[in-house]
């Protein structure tokens, strides 16, 4: 701070503000540091919308499912489900049709059964197996859930975090 | 109740974004910043609104922004220290006739933005001719020129 002797009166005052002025630019450097690490952060997929840090995969048995580990509410996140030829049904728990809103199943599955346990999608497959891609809508309330479903007799669990 | 807990947020969210970003960064406003404004508005559009498009939607959203803009103008009026937390502090950047640099670098302001700010309030071309130049919280700066000097006595 100088020294203000002499000073308009007006003058004076903003001097005597200039202690919080300098706090605040300390303040704003550190957030525009935190900014360039929430942009880094983002392209690495801590906030969903793809980057390595949001890919997942698992594989049980002879079904695969990749899934977004990372999604946001109200954007549409693809499960890629990769079952074996034979027993192909993908089976999606009450909890799952909770917890996201299906918009679009690729392919159309042959037929879909609907019971209290959920609902039961037989895919349209080869000899050597199915791929089905469902693009699931997270709803409900940000923060951690899981994602159930059971693929070619394997029950898959898996972790979500849904930013807002 | 979601879109006024999505307004809310995302009030208090831009106001701290704009708050840390500074006051130099829309200083003066050219056509650049008008576009990035018209930008940040259309990324929080659908942020603000979801996919209801809906007039009571677009009604509820807009009295939570109005009413929380309120509330913070009142919380300001009755304390000091929530303006000069929202709004900033007038910051001295030229005192006596002579820059502070320091205060110039970090308010991100040079001598050029004084300048031009004394062409354009005082008609003032050099800066022997301003004795204060202050920076105010709405980042528009203020320019006070030295006084005019005492016509010499004529006998």
């Amino acid at each position: 701070m100088r020294d203000a002797e002499g000073w308009p009166p007006d003058l004076r005052r903003m001097e005597g503000d200039m202690p919080f002025q300098r706090r605040v630019w300390r303040v704003q450097r550190l957030a525009w540091a935190g900014m360039i690490v929430v942009v880094a952060a983002a392209l690495a997929g801590a906030f969903g919308g793809g980057g390595p840090l949001a890919q997942g995969r698992q594989q049980e048995g002879g079904a695969t499912v990749e899934w977004a580990r990372i999604q946001r509410l109200g954007a549409v996140a693809p499960i890629r489900v990769t079952l074996p030829p034979g027993d192909g049904a993908l089976r999606l728990s009450p909890d799952f049709l909770e917890s996201w809103r299906l918009r679009e199943m690729t392919p159309p599955p042959l037929g879909v059964q609907a019971g209290p346990d959920g609902y039961r999608l037989l895919p349209a497959g080869t000899d050597q197996g199915s791929i089905m891609v469902l693009e699931a809508e997270a709803t409900g309330w940000p923060g951690p859930r899981r994602l159930r479903l059971r693929a070619a007799g394997q029950d898959f669990d898996l972790p979500v975090l849904v930013w807002p | 109740m979601e879109s006024v807990l999505r307004a809310a947020a995302l009030y208090l969210v831009l106001l701290l974004m704009f708050r840390v970003t500074g006051r130099r960064s829309l200083r003066e406003t050219t056509p650049f910043d008008l576009v990035l404004l018209l930008v940040v508005g259309e990324a929080t559009q659908q942020a603000l609104l979801g996919e209801d498009f809906s007039m009571v939607n677009a009604l509820v959203v807009i009295a939570t922004l109005l009413a929380i803009d309120v509330g913070f103008s009142l919380l300001k009026q009755r304390s000091a220290a929530a303006e000069r937390l929202l709004d900033g502090v007038p910051t001295i950047l030229v005192a006596e006739g002579k820059p502070i640099e320091d205060r110039l670098a970090r308010a991100r302001v040079d001598l050029g933005d004084i300048l031009q700010a004394a062409r354009e309030r005082q008609g003032i071309t050099t800066l022997a001719e301003i004795r204060w130049a202050v920076l105010e919280a709405d980042g528009m700066i203020t320019i006070i020129p030295q006084r005019p000097e005492a016509p010499p006595a004529h006998r």
